[in-house]
């Protein structure tokens, strides 16, 4: 802002500057021009005022005095004159006649050249006199320093004006015998005592009369003077230039309001500074509102003014470009250590953790680097302590991964060993079923056999076999159809091991009444009672089911206590199982028998007439670990029993 | 790669673009400016500066002079004038393969050449080119009769015989010898001379004007009352010593070239009655101004000659200024006719007028400077 403010500054200075040197230079050259034209005036006055001077002296008016004697004595002296201007008139312009040389030798004519002519040209370095001439009254000439265009001069307009008033000063005009422009200046020559002698006449180079006072002479190198006149016709230029050349039309002369003024115009391709006064007359001279034009290029008239503008705007951009520089400096000194810093943690990001800053500076960046540094430090410290304890828990894991992949490599051997083992298992278990049913199954012929021929002995041969024989035959009977049991319980949990679960909705109440329908005869033997809880409907294998609560209430009856049997049987729901008992009042069991109770063939009655197989409950077990649950006994000897199976819920399908 | 090396990359890279970005602005600025640049106005001058005119080298400076003055301030509607300059050697058929060469290269707006002999064997040649051809120093007397494209800016033949029959009558003498040398600027004051003085007979004597040695014809002059000595510069000033130094009394009367201040400073030229432009007279502002500008500039006093030069150069600038640049309107504006103030006196040429002629005015050397009669 302050530069910007500088600037701005630097910028209205030279404005004010410039505009300043304009004003004062117009004004000056308004002065100039004032000067120049009335010196000029002066000047046209001064050549009046020459032939004035000049013809006043005694040798003109003797000389004019003589020479209207002598035309005043002619008798016929227009016709004089007439003729010799007509032998004037009628010789080539360039011809000079003894007369013409006659009148330009005369000493008047000669001191004419001498007193004006080279005076001028002596003294100012030009020769604005381009012909003078004396006329006596008659209006003939009477000297002159060259050839006139004709002899006789009182039939012109000049002569009658300065005869009636004594002086005349034309505009700029063509002159055939000076064959040149400039402008005709005349006076009436008086004696006090002879009266009017004639009249003296000059034609006056106007470029001449503005180079002797020095025009040209400017202030500056590109100063040119024009003299215009008041119609708009170029007199005078320090240029070359066409004399009455009409320049009313350009943008110079429309420019120039009033007597005086200045102001800024384009001439050709040239900036220039106008000024301009008009010629106010000299004396009695009144003058021909000339128009002095003074003009400068504005390139070199204003240079100051551009050279001091262009030292304060350079001053402007120096201080603008020193304070950008500075800025820069500033900047860069702050934004390199930044920069470094940035770059450092670039590098420690990257993993150089021996990075390092230039922490020399004494400022906040300073201290900022040598936090950082310290920071730096640290993480590399930290950094190797990590790693330290990497290598560490390293080797341990490797350590552990090596244990673990021995372990990994024993366990796989013992899974294959397993699977091994159980594949052999398998197809033991496979050939052992087969064996116990094809056993069990053709077991079953020869003993029916056994059974009934010992039926049929029994029936027929009693009386020969006697009643010992009798009594064997009957344990053959018995122990066929005991083995015949045995046979049928053997092949029941073959087939409840062998048989895949045939799993539907079974109403548990409808199973439970099929059992006790077949137990019917047995419960009625035996006066039980039977009772049960409400009992779900389960997704199981019914006919398996069945068999469990067939062999745990069949037991309870078996194995009653004095007092009639009384089977109860309850269902509990829990959170994933329904758990099933069946609860009697019969012998109960003996709390070391409970573990036993389950095993294939285990009789805990040693008495043989019990009936049973002692599969049953190995059977029930069989079935309800198929349905995924467990069974168990709860008893004490001469207080009951309790079975208790469980048979899971199925998982419903979990929605998402 | 590091951070560091890709940042410093980075960096080289930024340095490089920058440095592209700028001297492409640089050269792009340059040669639009160079594109911008008008033509400059250019003038080819043909002008001796070794053999018998080699004194005519101030003219040369002057030229330049008035150019460095005209280009200061922009130069002719905006373009700069430039001048090319070769040596004539003072021979014509030298400067005429030189004006053919720079035709062939340049094609300029007009030549410039200097001394008679070599002018009049140049302006042939410009008619045929259709080129304007200034004469400077060339005071044969009828240089420009008959051409069209030839012009003359300076003093001729005539204006050294009106300064001579001034200063005879001023004199008033009737025993006249005349030295001329056999160059066409001396022969032509010669014949015209011989022509125009009426008074009496000329005892006429020719030199070669490469002769170097003058005893003999002094000798043959030594008798009569005036002796009228016309030759190029080079040569009149060793004339006039050797006339002072074979003990004449007479009067001498002297062409232009002897007025010069180089000439002047001789202490044998004292007395010697010369043919003077209006350039050396003290009242003379103009010139005064120009002499004194160019002293300072150059350190040696500014010769007619040279201004003549510095004029054409200034007038041709004036000319030209807000017109049309080229070979054709030239010649129209000259031939318009003009009035121009220069430094060796007011122009004022009529129509169709080649002559560009600066009158010559009787003057006598006093104590190395002119007093004009």
């Amino acid at each position: 802002m302050i530069l910007l403010f500088l600037s701005s500054l630097s910028w209205y200075s030279a404005e004010v500057s410039h505009a300043t040197l304009e004003r004062t230079l117009g004004e000056d050259s308004i002065f100039l021009a004032k000067r120049l034209a009335a010196q000029l005036d002066e000047a046209v006055y001064n050549k009046y005022h020459d032939i004035v001077l000049f013809s006043s002296g005694k040798t003109v008016h003797e000389f004019l005095n003589e020479s209207n004697s002598i035309f005043g004595s002619m008798s016929n002296v227009q016709e004089y004159i007439d003729e010799q201007d007509e032998n004037w008139t009628s010789v080539p312009f360039e011809e000079i006649t003894p007369f013409m040389q006659s009148l330009m030798d005369n000493p008047v004519s000669v001191s004419i050249f001498e007193r004006l002519k080279e005076h001028y040209l002596l003294d100012h370095g030009v020769d604005p006199y381009k012909e003078v001439f004396l006329m006596n009254r008659y209006g003939a000439i009477v000297a002159m320093t060259s050839k006139a265009s004709d002899y006789r001069q009182d039939d012109e307009a000049w002569w009658n004006i300065t005869v009636t008033a004594g002086s005349y000063y034309s505009d700029i005009e063509w002159d055939d015998s000076a064959m040149s422009y400039g402008m005709s200046i005349a006076h009436l020559v008086v004696d006090r005592e002879l009266g009017e002698l004639g009249v003296i006449r000059a034609f006056v180079g106007i470029v001449e009369t503005v180079s002797e006072i020095g025009l040209e002479k400017g202030q500056s190198e590109t100063t040119e003077v024009k003299v215009v006149s008041s119609d708009g016709r170029l007199i005078y230029s320090t240029q070359p230039f066409a004399l009455l050349e009409d320049v009313s039309t350009e943008e110079f002369y429309l420019r120039m309001q009033g007597s005086s003024g200045y102001f800024m115009a384009v001439e050709g391709h040239r900036n220039r500074l106008y000024s301009y006064a008009l010629s106010q007359g000299y004396s009695d001279y009144q003058g021909h509102e000339w128009r002095l034009v003074v003009s400068y290029d504005v390139a070199e008239v204003m240079s100051p003014a551009v050279s001091l503008r262009s030292t304060i705007l350079q001053a402007g951009f120096a201080l603008v470009l020193v304070g950008v520089l500075l800025a820069i400096v500033v900047a860069r000194s702050i934004t390199r250590p930044i920069e470094e810093l940035r770059r450092a943690a670039a590098e420690i990001a990257g993993g150089n953790l021996d990075r390092r800053v230039d922490a020399s500076s004494s400022n906040e960046l300073g201290a900022l680097a040598t936090e950082f540094n310290a920071m730096a430090q640290q993480l590399h410290d930290s950094l190797e302590h990590l790693e330290d304890r990497v290598r560490e828990r390293t080797a341990d894991l490797n350590t552990a991964n090596t244990k673990l992949s021995v372990e990994v490599m024993i366990r796989k051997r013992a899974e294959k060993e397993l699977q091994h083992t159980l594949r052999v298992l398998a197809q033991s278990n496979a050939e052992l079923r087969r064996f116990s049913y094809l056993a069990t199954h053709d077991m079953r012929e020869p003993l029916e056999a056994i059974r009934s021929h010992a039926k049929f002995l029994e029936h027929f041969c009693a009386d020969t076999l006697g009643s010992e024989g009798v009594t064997h035959l009957r344990q053959i009977i018995s122990a066929s159809e005991r083995m015949q049991r045995l046979i049928d319980a053997m092949l029941t949990y073959s087939e409840v091991a062998a048989h895949e679960l045939v799993r539907e909705d079974a109403d548990l109440e409808e199973v439970l009444e099929t059992v006790l329908e077949s137990l019917k005869e047995t419960i009625a033997q035996t006066g039980a009672t039977v009772t049960h809880d409400p009992l779900p409907t389960l997704h199981v294998d019914a006919q398996q089911i069945s068999l469990v609560f067939e062999n745990l209430i069949s037991n309870a009856l078996k194995f009653r206590g004095p007092e009639p049997p009384r089977v109860h049987i309850s269902a509990e729901e829990d959170a994933d199982e329904w758990i099933f008992s069946v609860e009697d009042n019969g012998l109960g069991i003996a709390p070391q028998n409970l573990t036993k109770l389950f095993g294939i063939f285990q009789r805990l009655d040693t008495d043989p007439e019990t009936p049973g197989t002692g599969i049953g409950l190995a059977i029930a077990k069989r079935v309800v670990e198929k349905h995924g649950g467990r069974i168990w006994a709860e008893s004490e000897l001469g207080r009951g029993s309790k079975f208790i199976f469980t048979i899971p819920k199925e998982k419903e399908p979990q929605s998402r | 790669m590091s951070s560091r090396k890709v940042a410093k990359k980075k960096t080289g890279m930024q340095v490089v673009v920058a440095i592209v970005v700028l001297v492409t602005l640089t050269t792009v600025l340059f040669l639009r400016a160079q594109a911008e640049r008008p033509e400059p106005v250019t003038i080819c001058a043909i002008l001796p500066f070794s053999g018998i005119g080699a004194y005519l080298v101030e003219v040369k400076d002057a030229m330049l002079f008035a150019v460095e003055h005209i280009n200061r301030w922009g130069g002719i509607n905006g373009r700069l004038v430039e001048i090319v300059f070769a040596d004539s050697k003072s021979d014509p058929y030298v400067a005429e393969q030189e004006m053919i060469a720079m035709e062939e290269l340049y094609h300029p707006l007009m030549f410039v050449s200097a001394l008679s002999n070599v002018s009049m064997h140049l302006r042939d040649i410009a008619e045929e080119l259709h080129v304007v051809l200034f004469g400077l120093v060339v005071s044969a007397q009828d240089f420009t009769e008959g051409k069209e494209w030839t012009y003359r800016l300076y003093s001729n033949a005539q204006g050294e015989v009106d300064s001579f029959l001034t200063t005879l009558r001023y004199l008033r003498s009737n025993d006249i010898g005349l030295l001329h040398a056999d160059d066409a600027f001396s022969m032509s004051v010669a014949s015209m001379l011989a022509e125009q003085y009426r008074e009496g007979t000329i005892e006429s004597i020719e030199i070669s004007s490469t002769s170097t040695n003058f005893t003999q014809p002094i000798a043959d002059l030594i008798d009569n009352e005036v002796i009228v000595v016309a030759a190029l510069r080079s040569q009149l000033v060793e004339i006039l010593i050797q006339l002072n130094h074979s003990g004449y009394s007479g009067h001498v009367l002297a062409t232009s070239g002897a007025s010069s201040p180089t000439s002047r400073a001789f202490p044998e030229l004292e007395g010697v009655y010369v043919s003077s432009p209006l350039f050396y007279n003290p009242t003379n502002t103009l010139a005064a101004d120009l002499r004194e500008s160019y002293l300072e500039t150059f350190g040696v006093e500014l010769t007619h000659q040279g201004a003549s030069g510095y004029d054409l150069v200034m007038l041709i600038s004036g000319l030209l200024e807000d017109e049309e640049i080229s070979r054709e309107h030239l010649k129209e504006l000259l031939d318009q006719g003009f009035v121009y103030s220069a430094s060796m006196g007011v122009l004022d040429i009529l129509p169709g007028s080649h002559e560009m002629v600066f009158p010559l005015y009787a003057a006598r050397i006093e104590g190395g400077e002119l007093v004009f009669l």
